[in-house]
């Protein structure tokens, strides 16, 4: 919803996209505000993860527009997108498997600042502060995962939560507009799905705007202020948690008929 | 010194060499094939153009090059058809499978040698340089100043190189791209952009290994298809993907083909090299340094 008038962040607008014959979005249109903490919901196979493919370039959009910051980022290149300021993670948690957890944070960083050869050679002044600074940064949010004493292990032998962790981390890193976040609470245990709770929760209060995809209803309905529902490729619902949980068509796009 | 003693040393100073030498082409090899996931078949022929531009720039009239210069100059010519390959040739093909690769690489070998066949004819072109026949003779020990001149610019890159991968932010972007190209688009960085420098790159390492390398023996149009044998050899045995190891792996070559070159046939040098890679392969088909994979 719109706060003091500002303009929606995000607009995405009548997203359509289809595999082979088979229609995957059709027409999905939602707008996030800055500040805000959306979810995305729906049954398996309902367009989620299509969709946070389109928005972060991944996959081609056919028709419709995403627009960031009031520009249009439609079928950008992911890494032109993720450097205007939007990043995600994935369902299957990605991370650099044979880099320590502080390098694969730093790699994050790094690609932000243009680079002067011959300063790197010299180790100017800029360069060093820009590598403390950045440094400092990413033992801070070890610190707040608890992932610092890990800091100088290679990620793949990292316990799955654990890499979850870090790739959310990582995504944070660059100070990013507009998190996005696959199933942030999807194979962890119990208590990792609160700590995961506790930190999106935490970041939005910050101020950060954050689009969750997420299956776990218990989290969604915790966390989300608003909630965008998909079926079969359809927005069939917007609303806030209340509104949702007593809407008709949702009861019916996950129980049945 | 007896004089077999100063034989024996000088044969490990040119399998030191000759080692260099490899590691230096294979390298370039194994860079692109961690970036961009593919063998570039005409590595060797970069390395021939190397030779040739540097044959161009030891004969132009009227002029003389300091040597420093020239060895820059070829590097940098290298590396500017390093980026076109990668352009014209590479870059439409790099999400294609190896078989695609194979046969364009290839197609970039023939072509190359057919241009330099036609442009110089199959003679052999000698390319000396001031040092290649200057002798320093340390306690009977011979050796060419063009050998050691290769040795130390051969460390000096490799440091270098180390350098710029683990510290540089283009370097870092070239591990994280030989890691996860996927995961590298999540964090801003553009792996075509990097595909094109990392063949820059090796391209001119390669143009770097014909200026020091090519005054010890003659340049010809086919010239390259031996040298990416070679160092296809030292990546394998190296284990694929190690750069480290395939480092290593072309001194192991270097100093076998000089040692059984010397002391046994040089004729053969190649069947030995090749046939002990083969053996090794027997033993252990994750190459030397390589991390056995599980099937």
């Amino acid at each position: 919803m719109p706060r003091n008038g500002a303009q929606p962040l995000l607009e995405v607008s009548q997203l359509t996209k289809h595999f082979l014959g088979v229609t995957a979005l059709l027409d999905v249109s939602f707008d996030i505000y800055p500040g805000e903490l959306l979810s995305l919901i729906g049954p398996n196979g309902s367009g989620k993860t299509t969709l946070f493919n389109c928005v972060s370039g991944f996959l081609k959009l056919d028709r419709g527009q995403v627009r960031f910051k009031g520009e249009d980022i439609s079928n950008v290149r992911p890494d032109k997108i993720a450097l205007k300021g939007i990043r995600r993670t994935f369902q299957d948690v990605r991370t650099f498997q044979e880099m320590t957890v502080l390098e694969n944070l730093m790699t994050a960083l790094q690609q932000h600042q243009e680079e002067n050869m011959i300063e790197r050679v010299l180790g100017t002044q800029r360069i060093q502060q820009f590598e403390h600074a950045a440094r400092e940064r990413a033992l801070e949010l070890l610190d707040m995962v608890d992932l610092r004493p890990w800091q100088h292990m290679q990620a793949r032998h990292l316990a799955y939560g654990q890499r979850k962790l870090l790739e959310f981390v990582t995504a944070l890193m660059p100070d990013p507009d507009l998190i996005m976040l696959d199933e942030p609470a999807a194979g962890v245990s119990g208590e990792m799905v609160d700590r995961m709770k506790q930190h999106i929760r935490a970041l939005n209060a910050q101020g950060k705007t954050i689009l969750v995809v997420e299956h776990n209803m218990r989290v969604v309905m915790d966390i989300s202020e608003r909630i965008v529902v998909l079926d079969y490729g359809r927005k069939i619902a917007e609303g806030t948690p209340s509104e949702i949980q007593t809407n008709e068509l949702v009861r019916e796009a996950y129980f049945g008929h | 010194m007896p004089i077999e003693v100063a034989i024996f040393i000088e044969h490990i100073i040119n399998g030191l060499t000759l080692g260099a030498f490899y590691a230096l082409v294979t390298l370039g090899l194994s860079l692109i094939f961690g970036v961009a996931r593919l063998v570039n078949f005409a590595h060797g022929d970069i390395f021939m153009v190397g030779g040739y531009t540097l044959f161009l720039l030891l004969n132009l009239s009227g002029v003389d090059l300091p040597y420093p210069l020239i060895i820059l100059i070829v590097v940098v010519i290298t590396a500017i058809v390093g980026l076109l390959v990668e352009r014209v040739v590479i870059h439409p093909i790099l999400n294609q499978s190896w078989r695609v690769q194979a046969v364009a690489t290839l197609g970039i070998s023939i072509v190359l040698q057919n241009l330099a066949l036609i442009l110089f004819t199959s003679d052999p072109k000698q390319t000396p340089t001031p040092y290649s026949r200057q002798i320093i003779e340390v306690m009977d020990i011979r050796i060419s100043v063009q050998r050691l001149i290769v040795l130390v610019v051969v460390i000096v890159a490799f440091v270098g190189l180390q350098w710029f991968v683990k510290r540089t932010q283009l370097g870092k972007a070239m591990r994280a791209v030989s890691q996860n190209r996927e995961m590298c688009q999540i964090v801003g960085i553009d792996v075509q952009r990097i595909a094109m420098l990392t063949f820059a790159i090796s391209a001119g390492l390669a143009g770097l290994a014909a200026a020091l390398m090519a005054p010890l023996f003659s340049v010809t149009p086919t010239m390259g298809l031996l040298i990416t044998l070679k160092a296809l050899a030292a990546v394998i045995l190296g284990g694929l993907g190690q750069v480290n190891g395939a480092f290593y792996a072309a001194f192991l070559l270097g100093m076998i083909e000089a040692l059984f070159g010397g002391y046994v046939s040089y004729q053969f040098r190649d069947v030995v090299s090749f046939g002990i890679f083969v053996l090794i392969l027997f033993v252990r088909p994750q190459g030397l340094f390589g991390r056995k994979v599980g099937l």
